[in-house]
Formats: C-alpha cells, structure tokens, sequence
C-alpha cells in the first residue's frame, strides 16, 4: 500500500520536473544555464513506455546533441527562436506560432475559443500566468505545460490522488494532445536549428508518453477501444436486444414497485431488474437512485461463529447493466472516489458489482421539475457503453463501448448521438466557501431555522445518488445461535445516531448541526478533499421531492451563496 | 489499490483480563501486532458489533484494549474469560509524534479512561527515561471508585512528576479538583521546548487547553486525540469525517491548532 503510493509520488515528481524543464525550450530564448542543465538530464532509456512514444530516440538525440558539437552558438539559438516561435521578420508559413488557438481555430489566429477555455481553466484554479512580460498568452505551450506541473503538484498535496490523475488526463487529451504534435512538425520543418527541432521531439514524445503513463496508472476500465455504431428501432425489436442481453447481463431500468401482498404498482419507481422495455418508467424521474444496485441497501459482509469469520463474496457470473440518465453516471464517479480510493484501498464489496457495472445512458429530452444538474456541471456524461432516445416507440441508440457491437449489429443503422439537457428551471450558486471564512460560515443564522423544519429522517440520505455512509450490524440466524452475519446498512447523516459513540457522546444532536454537515459535504468538503472541480452533489433533486417538510436542497445552496456574500461584504 | 479487504475480522484469544474497577477492564490480547502510540484498533464480538478502541499496552505477543462497560459491546466482552476469544482488525490512524517530543519536556493531561490511549507511551519514556528531559502527567478520575491504573500512577510516581486527582471524594495519593485545578503546578516556567497532550472528552480537552493558554502554551504545542463513531476504520463508513478531515486516516491524533481552526462539527 505505501510502496505504491511513494511509487506514484516519485513518478509524479519526475513528471512534474520534466513538465517545468521542457516548458523551459519556448519560454524564452535558450541560455548557458538552461543548455548545462539539458546536458545534465539523466534519464533512464530502458521504460518500456520509452519505445512506445519514440521518446526513447528523442532522448538520444538529446543526449547526441551535447555529445556531438551541433556547431549552434547561443547567438544562432536566439534567431532561430525569434524566427520560428515569435515569426519575426519573416513572411507567415515558416513560423511555428507555440499557441493552442493557432492550431484548433479554423483561422489559425490566437486568442480564439481554445484561448478562452484555457483561461477559464487557470481562473478555477485561481491561476493568474504573468503573461504581461514576455508578451505571450495563456494558451502559450510554455504555460500549458507548466500547468500540467501546476496539475501534477496539486495531486501531490492530496490525499487521493486519483481525481488529479483524471484532470490531468483531461488536460492533455483536451488541449495538449490536440495541437502539440502538429506544432511540433511545424518546428521540425520550420527550425534552422537541430536544437530547436530536436526540442520539438522531445517535447511531442513526451507529452504522449506522459498520457500513456497517465492511462497506465489510471487503469482504465477497458481497453478504450470506441465503436460508434449508431442505430434506430422500436420497442419491439429492443426487447429481443433487451432478452439476449439478459442472458449475460442482469439488466436495471427505473420500474414501479409492487406491494408485496396485493402485487398492485405503488407509485415508487426504484431501479430493478426489467424482462421488457415497456416496464421501464421514462417519463418520471425514479425516487430512488440506482447506487441501489451496486451499493445494496443492506449487504452481508461476512458471516461468523465464535471462531472465525467467512467473507460473503459476490459470485453472480453476470455481468450488471444500469440504465441510468447523465447525474446518476456522474453520481457513480463519487461514489467511486470513496469506495475505490479514500483511505488508499478499494472496497471489496463494492469493487465486485462496479468491476461488472455497465452503463446505458437514457437521454434526457427535458429536465424533471427539481433538477439542478446543469449548475452543478452534471448535465452530460460521456461514460457510458450505450446510449439511449427513447421517443415513445421510436428508440435510438449509439453503441460506445465494443462489448456491445454483437447485441446491436442487426438494428437498422442511424445518424444518433445523445443530446443533454442544457438547461433547467433550478439554478444553483455554490457558495465561496474557503478554509478562512469556514468558522463565519459554521456561526450562520440560517442552520438555526432547520431545527424546526427537519424532522431528522435521514429520507435525503436514501435517495441521494452520492450518499455512501454505512453502518455495521451484526444478525443472528437464529435467537440463540452461535452463528450468525455482519450486515453493512445504509446509513444518515442526518439522525443523532450517526455520530453517537460508545460512551454516548453525540457530535451532531439537533438537526441544525446535521444538515449543516450534509451541506458542507455536498458542496465544499467532498471538493476540498479530492480536489478537481466536481462536487458531490449531482443535483438531481431527488432530496427535495422525497423530503416530508418540503425542504428545497437548491435553496439551502442558494440561501448559504448569499449568506457568504454577505460575510465577504462585512 | 490494495484489495486486501478490510472489513475481515478475526479472532485473538484472551490472555488475562485486569479488573480495575467494575465498569473498567483491561484485556490482555494474544496478537503479533505492533501498533504505534495513540494507533487504534476496530475490536468485535461477533453478534454484538464492533468498536474502535484503542491500544493501552502492548509486549511481544500481546496487545492491551482498556475498556470501559458503556454500550452494547463492551457490556459483552465483560462477560468473557481468558481463553476466549475477541475479534481484531487493525491497527487503524496516526499516532502521537513522539520523535518530536524527545529531549523536551512534555505535559500529559488526561481524564478517566482517556489514559488508556497514552498509556503505551508513558510507559515507553518509562522505561527510556532518557528520552524527555522531563514527564508531567496530571490525571484525573470521577472519585476514588473510578481511578484505573493505579499500580501504573503509583510506578510512573517514581519517576516523574504524577499528578492524579479526584473531582469527587478523596483518596490517599490523590489531589482533589478537576485536572483544569492542577495546571499551574506544572513548572512551565522551567520548559525551554515543550509539548503538551491532552486526551478526554470533548469538553475537558477545550478546558484544559484554555487553562494552558494561560501560561503562555500555544496551539501548535498541544497534541489531542479524538474518539469518534466508526464503523470501518479506514476511510469508507463516514461516521468519523469532520469537515473535509477523516479522523480514521489522518487522525485520531491532531495538532491543536490545526484541530480546532479545520475541526468542527
């Protein structure tokens, strides 16, 4: 366990440095000092991933270079940095401009869409890049990669770094990877120096080598290979999809239940197994969440005698299929970062339904009345294997993940990809809550009024896509007998029990306490431990339908917004 | 991620079991276990649950739990005997620094039970009275009836500066008052360096701190160690989280000053 992690740490160092040392070709012109510490780079040639990329060449042209007197003075270094980077005086086709909008604009001009996203990028990190100096922009190639260093050293100071690493990820691949390799053949072609087109090798391999590292320590699920394959039908012809499917998959849809006794619909949609797609409940928003179904309400962990103990394993050969709409995917990426990754272990028991979980999108055509998905960022998805639009009989499907192909390949072909809602009548504000203002924020008036309208039944809890918390109990089989189960039950913030120890002291008596814990949890704390830019808090507002007193969690957030403000005014 | 799963408990026999006073036990444990100071171990009965509970001693081959009969699994293992078994995983958390607390003096105060968690490192500076230039230890008990270790109070007598007091009644060897009476006796005006761990209920923790306060201790030099609700140990039940913090993973021991800006409920 703390092997791996140094091992991380270490790697993650070494990244980083690099990231700051090869920033260093472009920031500005090349000197003595920059030139003795490229000389100086030690790195090991033998990484497998080395070869992959061509850093490996790279590096031995590197190491070339010095060997080898290239006969480039620091002079000559100089005018070919002006000429191919700053495009001075000389006519356009033989510079190679170092900014992202260059490269992704359809006008090869800066200051373009790319521009813009990667300033909106450095501003939620609260990064101001001192760009006054040396005239450059934000989307400048030195600045792009010393935020990946600035990414790589923000997952350092974590406690679980696996957040970071997806960021990370996302950076490269949205922004790095989309127009560094073609910059950089535009300085191998454009350079009158081999230092500066032997830099353009070393900068392009490395980047992609980082990405391989970055998916390698990631582990992505599957092999990332994408179908694509697009289709239509109608119910009918789902269902015999749906039979097939049944016979590798458990497959869960939202579905009314049944009373037990009288077998009549009771109004309750929760997620369950389906045998038709007409069973399936579309046009409501189900009143639990699927976290049901990997995550079950109560779940033997073991079970015992007085001698030792059996761990309760998970055999079901099938593989699990969730129909589930874009904040519950989200939803499920909470979940894992407590499940897989805090503390530094993975949760058994969880890992064994996740590890056989995939994902069918259903689109959604509007928002239900209490979504806030949009506010809080998870109106869209991308992590899904299918996706579905359901219009009444006619159904529309994109086949993602190549697992699927087989199941699908007799529909007739279509043009679909999912849409997202992108709007809702809910809108929220998440409060500027930081480390400082965090004991103003505790003091506030507004928790008060909570003792008189929370009757403390944890039924938020319930139905929250991202509420994880459990407690362990232990059942007899029998009154008397020596053997027996541990169970793990879901378990609620939100009543006094929650925080109860053995000696009866309780940390959160009275409802105002609990639901201020609640809140902080959904929308600061979760954020201030696993970094990135996500809150736990998915904004389905499934909270608010279930709640018997009629307390509107997107109100909560809001009126909290504006009690913040007003501290910062004081 | 280490798949180990976490969750597993098993059985330790037990070894011999102290009565120190009705309502307060210690279990000798059969276990190879070495936790640090202040560690904590997840201690069950099947049928009856389990708890977080720290370790008060250790030797080779042996762990010791101090517990005292409040709730539900407590009241069980009061009915067990040696040669039965109680169950174990761990241990779990952080520990006190104690390499930062050497060649310095150090002040301990703590109450009732709660000297069951720095029990294993009085007695490690103990038996290396080499190591701090000076141990002050004020302890305080309900009344007499409620006093544990007394062979330990009157041991560490020897050797350091012990003072243990009663807030009810009297006893021979004891102080009267609560342990916040008994923090001027310390002679803080002789410490150069020093650290200060303060382990008791929420509120005797906060009293205690202010009374140091007022002879000039600051924050940073205090050391706390919270007892919490768990279910897990290790990061995944929730019931321990405070603020962005899990007292599991990165507690139970804190500093106080970062305890009391980053630690509230």
């Amino acid at each position: 366990m703390i092997d791996y992690k140094n091992e991380l740490k270490a790697l993650s160092n070494n990244r980083k440095n690099l990231y700051i040392l090869l920033a260093r070709f472009f920031s500005k012109e090349a000197d003595e000092e920059f030139l003795k510490e490229l000389a100086g780079l030690k790195l090991p040639l033998d990484r497998k991933e080395n070869e992959i990329v061509g850093f490996k060449a790279a590096l031995e042209r590197l190491a070339a270079y010095f060997e080898y007197d290239a006969g480039e003075s620091l002079e000559d270094l100089a005018v070919d940095y002006a000429k191919t980077f700053l495009g001075a005086g000389q006519a356009q086709g033989v510079a190679a401009m170092p900014y992202e909008s260059v490269y992704t604009g359809s006008k090869k001009i800066v200051m373009q869409e790319a521009w813009s996203d990667i300033c909106d990028i450095y501003a939620a990190k609260g990064i101001e890049p001192d760009c006054s100096e040396d005239k450059i922009l934000e989307d400048h190639i030195s600045l792009e990669m010393n935020f990946m260093a600035y990414l790589i050293e923000e997952g350092l100071e974590m406690t679980e770094m696996l957040p970071s690493l997806e960021e990370q990820k996302s950076f490269i691949n949205k922004h790095l990877l989309n127009w560094l390799p073609a910059f950089c053949i535009d300085v191998r072609e454009n350079a009158d120096t081999e230092f500066y087109r032997m830099a353009a090798e070393l900068v392009s391999s490395f980047v992609r080598m980082d990405a391989y590292i970055l998916d390698r320590i990631i582990n992505d699920k599957s092999g990332g290979i994408v179908s694509g394959a697009s289709y239509k039908c109608k119910t009918d012809e789902l269902d015999k999809v749906l039979a097939e499917l049944k016979k590798s998959y458990r497959v869960y849809a939202p579905k009314f239940t049944k009373d037990a006794e009288t077998g009549e619909e009771t109004g309750i949609v929760r997620y369950q197994e389906i045998d038709s797609v007409s069973e399936m409940v579309l046009d409501k928003q189900s009143d639990f969440s699927p976290k049901e179904v990997i995550y079950p309400i109560s779940q033997t962990i073991f079970s015992f005698d007085e001698n030792g103990v059996k761990e309760t394993t998970y055999k079901d050969p099938k593989g699990i299929v969730v129909f589930a709409r874009a904040c519950d995917i989200n939803a499920l990426k909470r979940m894992d970062n407590i499940f897989l990754s805090n503390g530094g272990w993975s949760d058994v028991y969880y890992k064994q339904y996740r590890d056989r979980l995939k994902v069918f999108l259903i689109e959604c055509k509007e928002s239900f009345d209490k979504c806030y998905c949009v506010s809080m960022g998870t109106n869209k998805s991308e992590d899904y294997s299918v996706a579905f639009g359901f219009n009444g009989d006619d159904i529309k499907i994109l086949v993602k993940d190549v697992d699927f192909d087989n199941f699908f390949k007799d529909l007739t072909k279509a043009d679909y990809t999912p849409s997202f809602v992108e709007e809702n009548k809910l809108k929220v504000r998440i409060p500027s809550i930081t480390k400082d203002n965090m004991k103003d924020v505790f003091a506030l008036d507004m928790w008060k009024k909570y003792n008189d309208e929370c009757i403390s039944c944890g039924g938020c809890n319930t139905v929250c896509p991202t509420c994880t918390c459990f407690d362990t109990k232990d059942y007899l089989n029998q009154e008397n007998s020596r053997r027996g189960e541990r169970k793990r039950i879901w378990s609620s913030c939100m009543l006094p029990d929650y925080s109860k120890t053995a000696g009866g002291n309780v940390a959160r008596k009275q409802p105002d306490t609990m639901m201020r814990f609640k809140t902080m949890h959904k929308i600061y704390d979760y954020n201030a431990r696993f970094g990135g830019s996500e809150h736990m808090c998915v904004g389905c507002g499934r909270c608010i339908n279930r709640c018997p007193e009629d307390i509107d969690f997107s109100n909560t957030i809001n009126t909290l917004a504006e009690e913040v403000d007003k501290l910062e005014v004081k | 991620m280490e798949n180990e799963n976490v969750l597993i408990t098993k059985p330790h026999k037990i070894l011999s079991i102290i009565r120190h006073t009705k309502t307060e036990f210690t279990f000798r444990v059969e276990c190879d276990k070495d936790p640090d100071f202040g560690q904590f171990f997840m201690l069950s009965l099947p049928k009856i649950g389990e708890a977080p509970i720290s370790a008060s001693g250790k030797g080779p081959g042996y762990v010791e739990f101090t517990i005292r009969n409040v709730g539900q699994l407590t009241h069980a293992i009061f009915d067990l005997e040696p040669g039965k078994n109680i169950f174990l995983r761990g241990p779990y958390g952080n520990a006190f620094p104690v390499k930062q607390f050497e060649h310095k003096d150090l002040v301990v105060i703590c109450g009732g039970t709660a000297m069951a968690p720095v029990l294993t490192m009085i007695n490690h500076f103990y038996n290396h009275p080499e190591v701090c230039k000076s141990v002050n230890i004020i302890s305080g008990f309900k009344n007499s009836d409620a006093v544990l270790f007394r062979d330990e109070i009157n041991k560490f007598k020897g050797k350091f500066n012990m003072i243990a007091t009663l807030d009810n009644g009297e006893e021979e060897g004891f102080e009267q008052g609560m342990v916040t009476a008994h923090v001027d006796k310390i002679p803080w005006d002789s410490f150069e360096d020093y650290n200060v761990v303060i382990v008791g209920p929420p509120p005797m923790m906060k009293f205690s701190a202010l009374e140091c306060a007022k002879h000039g201790v600051t924050d940073d030099k205090i050391w706390v160690s919270f007892e919490r609700k768990m279910c897990c140990g290790a990061g995944k039940c929730g019931h321990c989280k405070i603020n962005d913090t899990y007292v599991c993973l990165e507690g139970p021991v804190f500093n106080y000053a970062e305890a009391k800006e980053k630690l509230m409920d």
